[in-house]
């Protein structure tokens, strides 16, 4: 398919929906506020005129119009928020002495239990574990949990306003 | 927090993104968003640029190809002109165009039109470097 046939045969409305969602949801993530002027929406406009102009090539996708979109934007951000990240972990407090894991399983438990300070609950909890343990697509989170992909995408809404605050309390542990 | 555990949250919170369905990321811009009939504007103009910039660089590869047979079909360049006789010959519907002595500027675009500009260029180019 090319290009404009791309444009034109998917629903580019809704495809540019999920893309501003996703923005508003990483800046969110991140927690940063300045975006240099920039809405988010700006961003799905730079990386659609990125893919007309060639300089993210469709031709040469082997995924469906949506995830090379997708793909396109999140490498975008990246490289957007690359500098904003090490500035905001640079200015997060130390966490105490003698509270650093010694390992990933460690501080998966310890990411566990701030959760739950936050008052996640058992669901969320459930949700972040499959994280975790690498499985990150709704649909076969909701088949393991034996839930309904839309319970699922209600509850990762609710984890996703934790994250935040999940980021700030660990995120010097490395 | 370990990139690793931060990496998979980024992951999966971009796959919640990619899959949602259409009311839960209306849901979520709903939040966000403050004036929607704005947001709704800009993303019209985002579209309509985006197009408009995806159909000129497909003419301008179309007429660069075009040119780049005709050059081959005057200076008989072997290459371009087999990859030409090729779509002719790969396509019942092309049979008027078998002689590609008096084929014209508008049968080029009709034998082409449809194909990956992209290929089509990349295997001109590579020929070029070789002569």
């Amino acid at each position: 398919m090319t290009l404009e046939e791309a444009l034109h045969n998917n629903d580019m409305n809704d495809i540019m929906d999920s893309m501003t969602a996703y923005v508003y949801g990483r800046i969110k993530t991140i927690g940063v506020k300045d975006l240099e002027g920039k809405t988010p929406e700006d961003f799905v406009g730079e990386v659609l005129m990125k893919v007309a102009e060639g300089e993210r090539d469709w031709s040469k996708a082997k995924c469906s119009f949506k995830d090379f979109l997708f793909g396109c934007l999140k490498s975008h951000l990246y490289n957007f928020f690359k500098s904003f990240e090490q500035k905001y972990e640079a200015e997060l407090p130390d966490i105490e002495s003698g509270a650093v894991p010694e390992n990933e399983s460690e501080l998966k438990q310890i990411a566990i239990q701030k959760l739950k300070e936050d008052g996640a609950d058992q669901d969320e909890i459930d949700v972040f574990e499959c994280w975790i343990e690498d499985m990150d697509k709704p649909a076969e989170i909701a088949e393991l949990l034996g839930k309904n992909v839309k319970e699922i995408y209600n509850i990762t809404k609710r984890l996703e306003r934790k994250m935040p605050k999940l980021q700030t309390q660990i995120i010097k542990f490395v | 927090m370990s990139r690793e555990i931060k990496n998979k949250i980024d992951d999966a919170l971009f796959n919640f993104y990619l899959e949602a369905d259409k009311d839960t990321i209306k849901v979520s811009l709903q939040e966000n968003i403050q004036n929607l009939v704005e947001y709704e504007k800009k993303k019209k103009k985002i579209l309509f640029l985006a197009k408009a910039t995806a159909n000129r660089r497909h003419n301008e590869s179309l007429l660069q190809l075009v040119s780049k047979f005709q050059e081959a079909l005057l200076m008989n360049i072997e290459k371009p002109i087999a990859i030409l006789k090729q779509l002719v010959q790969g396509n019942p519907s092309f049979a008027l165009y078998r002689n590609l002595d008096k084929i014209s500027k508008e049968d080029i675009i009709e034998i082409i039109k449809d194909k990956n500009f992209v290929e089509l260029i990349e295997q001109l180019e590579e020929d070029e470097k070789k002569h």
